[in-house]
C-alpha cells in the first residue's frame, strides 16, 4: 500500500500531463476508430490460427483462449503515438508484450478477465486493446468505470482490502465498436469484459508494465 | 614450433615490427609491470597447480561468457578437476587498454610481453592432461600452444566468436566450434596436422534455446558496432532514429568500449557482459558485419543489416556469400521503413546453422 501512496503523491505532484490525452487523464480511458484495417486484422488472426495448441493458455470452461507472446504483433509504425505516451504515463524505463485473445460463448463463462477487477492497485500500468472483429452488448464488449483510475476511487474500493476482485457491480461504461477500434486504458481502473450471450469475440492487447513484468505474468510468455 | 607474429601477418600483410617503447604511456606501464609481476608471482606459489588436471585461461569478459557456455553444453563432462585463471580482473590488463589506445601493433606486441613472465610461470608448475583457451589468434595463445607442445599436454580450443575466410588454419589439438558455418570455414582455410579432433558444441541445445521471457521494451532499437564500422556513422544512425521516435541504444564491441567512451558520452548504451541479456529485451538489432546477429535471431531480436555503419562494407563472416542476407538496406530511409514494418533481411533457418 504505501508504494501505491507514494507513486500516485509523486504522479500527482511531479508528473506532467500531456497536452492533447485531457480526456484520458479525466476518465481513465480512451476510444479511437479505425486504428486497423480489415485486411491488418484479418491476417492477425490468421496469425493465431497458426499457432499450436501448446502455445496458447485456456480457461477452465474453454470459453477463453489466449496467446501471450513475448514480443509484439502491432508493429512500431502502428504503435508509436501510444509508445510515447505509455513512456510518459508509467516512466521512461518500460517493458511490454502483446496478447492475442478469443472469447467464445459457453454457458457460465465471465467473459474476459473473469468479472470486475484492477489490474493492479499498487503498480502502474497501461494497455490498450483493439478489436479484430464487431463488438457489440452481447459479443463480450470492454466496460470500464470512468474516473475510476484516480486516487480516491482507489481509497475507497480498497482501503480495508488487499483483493483486487469483485464481487459486488459497477456502473460502467459500455465500449461497443467495429473492427479496428482501440481502447486504450489504465488497467488499474475498475473493468471487465462483459459476459458472453452469442457469438465470439476477437481482441489484441498490448502490455506495458514499469521495468520487470511481474513472475506470474511472465511464466505465461511464450 | 610457431611464430607469434605469424597469424598478425595475415590480418595486416603491411605489419612491420617496430620500436614499442615510443608511445610515452608505453614507457610508464614497463615501469610497472615489474612490480606487478613480482605480486603474481606471489600468488602462483599459493596455487596447487600441480593437483589440477585441467586448467583453463580466461583473457577477457567475452571469454568468461564462452567459458560459462562451454561449462553447458555436454561434451565439457569429459573434462574434470578444473582451475580457471581469471585474467580479465587483472590490474595490468587494464593498464594496459588504458595505455595502449590507438595503434593495433603495439598493442599485440606489448600483450604477448605482459602476458608471457606469468603464462610461462603457470604452465611450468602445472602436471595436468589439458590446457583449455578461447582464442586462436593472438600471441598468448600461441605461446600456450608451444608451451603445451614442448610439455606433451593437449591444448584445448573453444571458439568465442565468428569467423571468416581470412582466419588462419586450425592448430589446437582438441577444438570445439559453434557451428556448422565455423566448421565449413574452418575446413576451407586449412587444418594443419596437429589437429587431432574438431566438433560442434552442441547445435540442437544451441538452437532450441528459447528467448528469455522478460517481454520487451517497445520501440526499442539497439545498434552495435565493431573494429571495422566508424563511430560517426553509427551516431548519424543513432539520431536518425531517435528523430523517428524509436528507442535507441548503442552496443559497442567489448574491446572499444573504453576506447570510445568520451565518443559516446552523449549516447544512450547498453553495457551488459552477456549479450543474451539484451537481445532479449530488445526488438530490434541494426548491425553491419558481425557474428552477434546469430545470437540475436536465436533469442527472438530481430536483425537489420545495414552496410550504411561501415565505410566499406567486407560481408567479413560470409552471410551474404551463403544466402543469409537476403537485400541489404541502401539507405537510412530504406532502414526507417524496414524497421518500422518490421522486414528483417537476416534468416538463419537453413540447415547450416542445426
Amino acid at each position: 500500500m504505501m508504494k501505491f501512496f507514494l507513486d500516485s503523491l509523486y504522479s500527482l505532484l511531479f508528473r506532467k500531463k500531456i497536452t492533447g490525452w485531457e480526456e484520458f487523464y479525466r476518465n481513465g480511458y480512451i476510444v479511437k476508430k479505425k486504428f486497423l484495417s480489415e485486411q491488418e486484422c484479418d491476417h492477425l488472426i490468421s496469425q493465431f490460427r497458426d499457432q499450436e495448441e501448446s502455445m496458447l493458455w485456456k480457461d477452465k470452461v474453454g470459453s477463453d483462449s489466449r496467446w501471450y507472446r513475448n514480443g509484439f504483433l502491432l508493429t512500431p509504425e502502428q504503435s508509436r503515438e501510444h509508445d510515447l505516451f505509455a513512456r510518459q504515463y508509467i516512466g521512461r524505463k518500460i517493458v511490454g508484450f502483446d496478447m492475442m485473445g478469443n472469447v467464445s460463448f459457453k454457458e457460465g463463462n465471465l467473459g474476459s478477465g473473469g468479472g470486475w477487477h484492477r489490474d493492479s492497485v499498487n503498480r502502474r500500468q497501461l494497455k490498450f486493446m483493439v478489436y479484430l472483429s464487431d463488438v457489440d452488448v452481447e459479443n463480450g464488449a470492454f466496460e470500464y468505470v470512468a474516473g475510476s483510475h484516480k486516487l480516491l476511487s482507489k481509497v475507497t474500493t480498497n482501503f480495508f482490502r488487499r483483493s483486487s476482485r469483485y464481487n459486488t457491480s459497477f456502473q460502467g461504461d459500455l465500449l461497443t465498436g467495429k473492427k479496428g477500434t482501440l481502447i486504450l486504458f489504465d488497467s488499474s481502473g475498475l473493468h471487465r469484459g462483459t459476459p458472453l450471450s452469442r457469438g465470439e469475440r476477437w481482441a489484441i492487447t498490448r502490455y506495458y508494465f514499469n521495468k520487470t513484468i511481474p513472475a506470474n505474468v511472465r511464466v505465461l510468455l511464450k | 614450433m610457431l611464430d607469434e607474429f605469424y597469424y598478425h601477418r595475415t590480418f595486416f600483410p603491411d605489419y612491420k615490427q617496430r620500436n614499442i617503447s615510443s608511445h610515452i604511456l608505453c614507457k610508464i606501464t614497463f615501469l610497472i609491470l615489474p612490480l606487478v609481476h613480482f605480486f603474481n608471482r606471489r600468488q602462483v606459489k599459493r596455487i596447487k597447480l600441480s593437483s589440477a588436471d585441467v586448467l583453463v585461461f580466461v583473457f577477457t569478459e567475452n571469454q568468461r561468457v564462452a567459458y560459462r557456455k562451454f561449462l553447458e553444453s555436454s561434451q565439457s563432462k569429459i573434462y574434470e578437476n578444473l582451475l580457471v585463471i581469471n585474467f580479465d580482473f587483472k590490474f595490468y590488463n587494464l593498464l594496459a587498454e588504458i595505455a595502449l589506445i590507438g595503434r593495433n601493433f603495439r598493442k599485440r606486441k606489448f600483450s604477448r610481453f605482459k602476458f608471457e613472465l606469468e603464462l610461462n610461470s603457470y604452465l611450468n608448475a602445472f602436471a595436468g592432461n589439458y590446457v583449455i583457451h578461447f582464442n586462436d589468434h593472438s600471441p598468448q595463445n600461441i605461446f600456450i600452444y608451444n608451451k603445451c607442445s614442448s610439455k606433451n599436454v593437449k591444448s584445448v580450443f573453444v571458439q568465442h566468436a565468428g569467423v571468416n575466410n581470412r582466419f588462419p588454419p586450425l592448430y589446437n589439438s582438441i577444438n570445439y566450434l559453434f557451428d556448422t558455418l565455423s566448421e565449413k570455414i574452418y575446413r576451407d582455410n586449412g587444418i594443419r596436422d596437429e589437429v587431432r579432433q574438431i566438433e560442434i558444441l552442441t547445435p540442437k541445445e544451441r538452437n532450441k534455446k528459447k528467448a528469455l521471457p522478460l517481454g520487451k521494451i517497445p520501440g526499442s532499437v539497439v545498434i552495435a558496432y565493431g573494429k571495422y564500422d566508424s563511430v560517426d556513422l553509427v551516431r548519424n544512425v543513432y539520431r536518425e532514429l531517435r528523430l523517428h521516435g524509436f528507442n535507441v541504444y548503442i552496443k559497442a564491441h567489448p574491446a572499444l568500449r573504453l576506447r570510445h567512451f568520451f565518443k559516446l558520452f552523449n549516447y544512450r548504451t547498453v553495457n551488459y557482459i552477456d549479450n543474451s541479456l539484451i537481445f532479449a529485451k530488445f526488438e530490434a538489432l541494426v548491425v553491419a558485419d558481425s557474428y552477434v546477429m546469430v545470437e540475436a535471431y536465436d533469442l527472438g531480436c530481430k536483425v537489420y543489416v545495414y552496410p550504411g555503419l561501415t565505410e566499406r562494407y567486407r560481408d567479413n563472416y560470409l552471410f551474404v556469400k551463403y544466402g543469409y542476407i537476403k537485400n541489404l538496406l541502401k539507405s537510412e530511409r530504406d532502414l526507417v521503413n524496414a524497421l518500422n514494418t518490421y522486414k528483417s533481411n537476416f534468416r538463419n533457418d537453413e540447415v547450416l546453422f542445426r
